[in-house]
């Protein structure tokens, strides 16, 4: 196989908080491959975001690697870092939130270029805007216009554009289309595959929804409390959830399909427990329906299958572990 | 892809640089207009006050055979307890007033910026000792804290300047402080990093034009309150020197008088207002002028 | 639902807008529906299609200085809604309606227990009950939402996100309405906690025979939870039916048809997914003819005139020309 594009190995990331260490990530251990999107699901609060951003070092990591063509990021200079900017760029939920509202379409587009000074010449710069702009479906008139004028879907698309400026090779697409409608998400998602395809553009996509992820990724890694608890090619997973976890995010998704209306819901109870000094053990035990005595002691490790699908259990121990 | 690059025509729709529609939008504000027309008055009186009226023969020479005189054509704003043109005074008691009260800002205004900006963005040590820092001098009552300046450099205008600026950078470093703080979280803050932005740039580009409001409006309201520690360290006799004309001195100068003859403290009194009402509504109209999402 | 169940909730032909200096807001327009005892009726629609606005007038706690309902009618059981006075109408909330709004987290009081929040509710609707009584059906209420009645003297912020909707939910089920109107309860809330909210809140409906409006935009709630459907575009409520009627068969408006195109298919692998080009109407400048008509991708010529009728269905409503003839039967 090729060296993948993007690698963390044991990454982690803890947050000082006055309780203890919040343990946000927690040895992560992750590969894409150029041109694959790589989805990652898991409950709100569980490490997503913060795994995203240390990937793109926009949060310092407390430990380990983030490997971007096998080269460790974490070590770079600043210097460096300019250079491995431009080739990773991240794209984010709010549509409100993400855009400086002081700016115009043209000058949130152009900053990126403006910043790393890959075109200076300003009719250029203005060229490519406006193609960018019709890259990601905006209408060339609304090229100074602020973006309170725009809707969501708008807005979006040009988060979108702000983040190809640069022609980056990896994009981390954090619940890009969270916030949106259903019509407007359904124009995002197509967006997006169509750009990987004619830009080979590696995605990292976080998402809550399961449906989605789905419809995008090539490989899926379930996150829990900071840590991965599955990881498998997207059919593999959805065919054949290992982890607890996994089958109950699948079994909670709502279908809409009358097929499903009278099976009984299997539902986890409880909630997620607190990510601040977890204790040892998995950290599922506590929700989990099939819970043993070794779950609560110590960590299960990541095991991966000839067929490359991993998942972090001691149901899959390998020997079975039973009883003893 | 290149193909398209090649046909791409730069668009028609001519694009309005960004003070011109500033400039609109505040042209659109009435108020802000008024208030920056009287202000330019009062700047305008300030510099050209040479030509307006004599320095030495009306605002500083004493003429007893004068004293309190009323309002005429000849005096307009009557003459003082020492027979000083009021009008005279007033004239030129604005170019102190104005430029003490301006410069006072400026300097407060940056310096209290860098400290706030660099608190708020950097947070965590940088924050802490900065703010403390921030924190002992706003314990102490800012013309409590003018005053011990003063007493420190020894009086002079220029010194006087320097002191009423120290007053002020706290409460500025505070102010900027909280208005980065409200910023800086926000996902486009995040976007810029991503794309390599320098500190300062972020700072300057995207956090300080999102936090300019609150800053805008405490930095006109300033200038008041510097206007009135003037009058105040003048009247302590640590301030601005008689026979100097300042606007706040003559307040003071003429305070017992103010039964008598009401007008040699009204009229300085007005200025004050004015000047405080203008930098009021030009800041007003500032702040909304520089928010495009304020456009109609 | 059979016909001879009782009808609960009635509107017709209600007209509400939202007036401002600058503007008017055509919320809801000529809308009509009926609600029977014990059913849950789902509606759905995209953001500004007028969902919250139609319960908000059922509350009627439409914003004072700006809503408005310019015509129609709404009737809950012989209770003529709209020609009522405030204060009969508050008698009415809580114990004949409820509400559970879009945001529930910011409806708690957080300087107040919940418990009391809970026994508030009863002390405005039932003066007749002791304080022994109160404490006991607050306890009561607490189990059925499946928190333990121990925690009933913690406040808000003690309490995650998803125990925080359930006594959102049990202080609307507190003084046992006959219709609650759920505004996108779950919207907030991860998938397994969604889960578990909703079965609570079928088991609910069902032990205490309480009907519902459930308001969402995700169409799988409403295949879990509801029995009938109504779609809202623009205001209108383009189609409405029994759930059957919704997920099969192909007699749909196009807009329910693009909806369903639009979300990522489970079950299914899709390359590209359906959107539906272009956006949501202006509210203030609504399209003539139908509103859907600059989307829609079967758009004749009537659709830019003249705005279509309900066509029926043996209670399968659909408002587009293309079943204009099914209208005339
Ligand atoms: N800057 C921060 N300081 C302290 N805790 C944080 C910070 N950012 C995130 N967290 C915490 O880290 C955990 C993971 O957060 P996040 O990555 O945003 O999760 P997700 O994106 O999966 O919802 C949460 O418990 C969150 O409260
Ligand atoms: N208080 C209000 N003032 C003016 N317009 C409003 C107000 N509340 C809602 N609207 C407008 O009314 C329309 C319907 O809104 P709403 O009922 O909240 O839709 P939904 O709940 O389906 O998202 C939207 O266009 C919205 O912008
Ligand atoms: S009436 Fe016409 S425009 Fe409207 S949905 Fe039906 S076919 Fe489309
Ligand atoms: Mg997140
Ligand atoms: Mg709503």
């Amino acid at each position: 196989m090729d060296t993948p594009i993007i690698q963390t190995k044991e990454l982690v990331k803890y947050f000082k908080t006055p309780k203890g260490d919040l343990h946000a990530v927690d040895g992560v251990n992750l590969s894409i491959q150029r041109g694959q999107t790589l989805g990652v699901v898991g409950e709100s609060g569980c490490g997503k975001s913060t795994l995203g951003r240390t990937i793109l070092r926009l949060i310092e990591p407390t430990a380990g690697q983030v490997l971007l063509d096998g080269k460790d990021i974490v070590t770079c200079s600043r210097a460096e870092m300019q250079e491995v900017r431009k080739r990773m760029q991240i794209i984010f939920q709010d549509p409100y939130a993400s855009i400086n509202p002081r700016m115009t379409v043209s000058e949130i587009i152009a900053e990126p270029i403006q910043v790393c000074r890959t075109m200076t010449n300003k009719d250029e710069i203005n060229a490519y805007v406006v193609e960018l702009m019709r890259t990601v479906g905006l209408a060339e008139r609304l090229i100074n216009t602020y973006p309170h004028e725009l809707d969501g879907g708008r807005r979006q698309r040009i988060g979108v554009a702000r983040a190809l400026a640069l022609n980056p090779d990896f994009i981390v697409c954090d619940e890009p289309v969270s916030a949106l409608d259903v019509s407007i998400q359904a124009q995002i998602l197509n967006l997006m595959m169509d750009l990987q395809e004619s830009r080979g553009l590696t995605y990292m996509f976080i998402t809550h929804d399961l449906s989605v992820v789905k419809h995008i990724s090539d490989h899926i890694m379930v996150m829990y409390l900071g840590q991965c608890v599955e990881s498998a090619a997207t059919d593999e997973l959805f065919r054949n959830p290992k982890h607890p976890y996994t089958q109950a995010l699948l079994e909670a998704i709502p279908i809409p399909s009358l097929e499903y209306r009278d099976k009984e819901m299997q539902v986890i109870r409880g909630e997620v427990t607190s990510p601040v000094n977890p204790k040892p053990g998995c950290r599922f035990a506590a929700r989990c329906p099939k819970a043993m005595a070794q779950c609560r002691e110590s960590d299960p490790l990541l095991k991966e299958d000839a067929a490359g699908h991993s998942v972090a259990c001691y149901l899959y121990a390998d020997p079975p572990i039973c009883g003893s | 892809m290149e193909h398209i690059a090649q046909t791409v025509v730069v668009p028609k729709i001519k694009k309005k640089s960004q003070l011109a529609s500033i400039l609109h939008r505040y042209r659109k504000n009435r108020l802000a207009v008024l208030g920056l027309l009287i202000f330019l008055v009062l700047v305008f009186m300030a510099v050209f006050a040479n030509f307006i009226a004599d320095y030495d023969g009306q605002a500083i020479t004493q003429n007893v055979r004068n004293r309190y005189m009323a309002p005429s054509a000849e005096h307009i704003f009557g003459t003082d307890a020492l027979g000083r043109d009021v009008f005279a005074r007033v004239v030129f008691g604005a170019r102190i007033s104005l430029s003490v009260g301006i410069v006072t800002i400026m300097f407060s205004l940056t310096v209290g910026s860098v400290i706030g900006a660099a608190a708020g963005y950097y947070g965590g040590k940088v924050d802490n000792t900065l703010m403390r820092i921030m924190d002992v001098f706003l314990a102490i009552p800012q013309t409590l804290m003018a005053i011990c300046i003063v007493a420190a450099l020894g009086t002079g205008t220029f010194k006087m300047l320097i002191a009423l600026s120290i007053a002020q950078v706290p409460q500025f470093a505070r102010i900027v402080r909280s208005a980065i703080l409200s910023v800086k979280g926000q996902e486009f803050i995040e976007a810029a990093k991503a794309y390599g932005s320098s500190d300062v740039r972020i700072i300057l580009r995207h956090i300080i034009p999102n936090a300019m409001g609150p800053i805008i409006v405490q930095a006109t309201l300033s200038v008041a309150t510097t206007i009135l520690n003037i009058t105040m360290l003048s009247f302590l006799g640590i301030g601005v020197q008689a026979p100097t004309p300042e606007w706040g001195s003559m307040m003071s100068e003429a305070k017992g008088q103010l039964r008598n003859f009401p007008y040699l403290v009204t009229i300085p009194g007005i200025f004050i207002a004015l000047t405080v009402l203008s930098l009021n509504l030009i800041g007003d109209g500032l702040r909304d002028a520089l928010d495009p999402r304020l456009k109609n | 639902m059979s016909s001879v169940t009782e009808r609960l909730l009635e509107i017709q032909n209600l007209d509400v807008i939202y007036k401002t200096d600058e503007e008017t807001v055509y919320a809801v327009n000529d809308l009509s529906l009926s609600v029977y005892k014990g059913e849950t009726l789902g509606l759905v629609g995209e953001t500004g299609a007028g969902k919250t606005t139609l319960a908000l007038s059922i509350m009627k706690l439409l914003p004072e200085r700006t809503g408005r309902i310019l015509k129609g009618a709404i009737h809950l059981q012989e209770f003529p809604v709209t020609a009522m006075s405030e204060a009969d109408m508050r008698a009415l909330r809580g114990e004949m309606v409820s509400m559970i709004f879009q945001d529930p987290m910011t409806s708690l009081n957080p300087i107040h227990p919940i418990g009391m929040q809970i026994a508030e509710m009863l002390l405005l609707h039932k003066k007749q009950l002791s304080k022994a009584q109160i404490e006991e059906r607050v306890d009561q209420i607490l189990t059925l939402v499946g928190i333990s009645p121990d925690r009933k003297g913690d406040f808000p912020h003690q309490f995650s996100g998803g125990m925080k909707q359930r006594v959102v939910i049990a202080i609307a089920l507190a003084c046992e309405p006959q219709l609650l109107l759920a505004d996108e309860p779950t919207t907030a809330l991860d998938v397994t906690i969604q889960a578990q909210v909703l079965q609570m809140m079928k088991r609910l409906k069902d032990d205490l025979g309480t009907s519902m409006i459930l308001i969402t935009h995700d169409l799988g709630v409403v295949a879990r939870t509801c029995d009938r459907v109504a779609i809202m575009y623009a205001g209108e409520i383009v189609e409405m039916g029994r759930v059957e009627d919704l997920f099969q068969g192909d007699y749909h408006h196009p807009y329910t048809t693009a909806l369903f195109g639009s979300i990522p298919n489970l079950t299914k692998k899709t390359k590209r997914l359906q959107a539906i080009e272009g956006l949501m109407p202006d509210p203030t400048n609504l399209p003539a003819g139908c509103k859907f008509h600059p989307r829609c991708p079967r758009c004749m010529e009537i659709c830019q005139k003249e705005a279509p009728g309900a066509a029926d269905r043996k209670g399968h409503q659909v408002r587009c020309h293309l079943y204009a003839e099914a209208a005339k039967d």
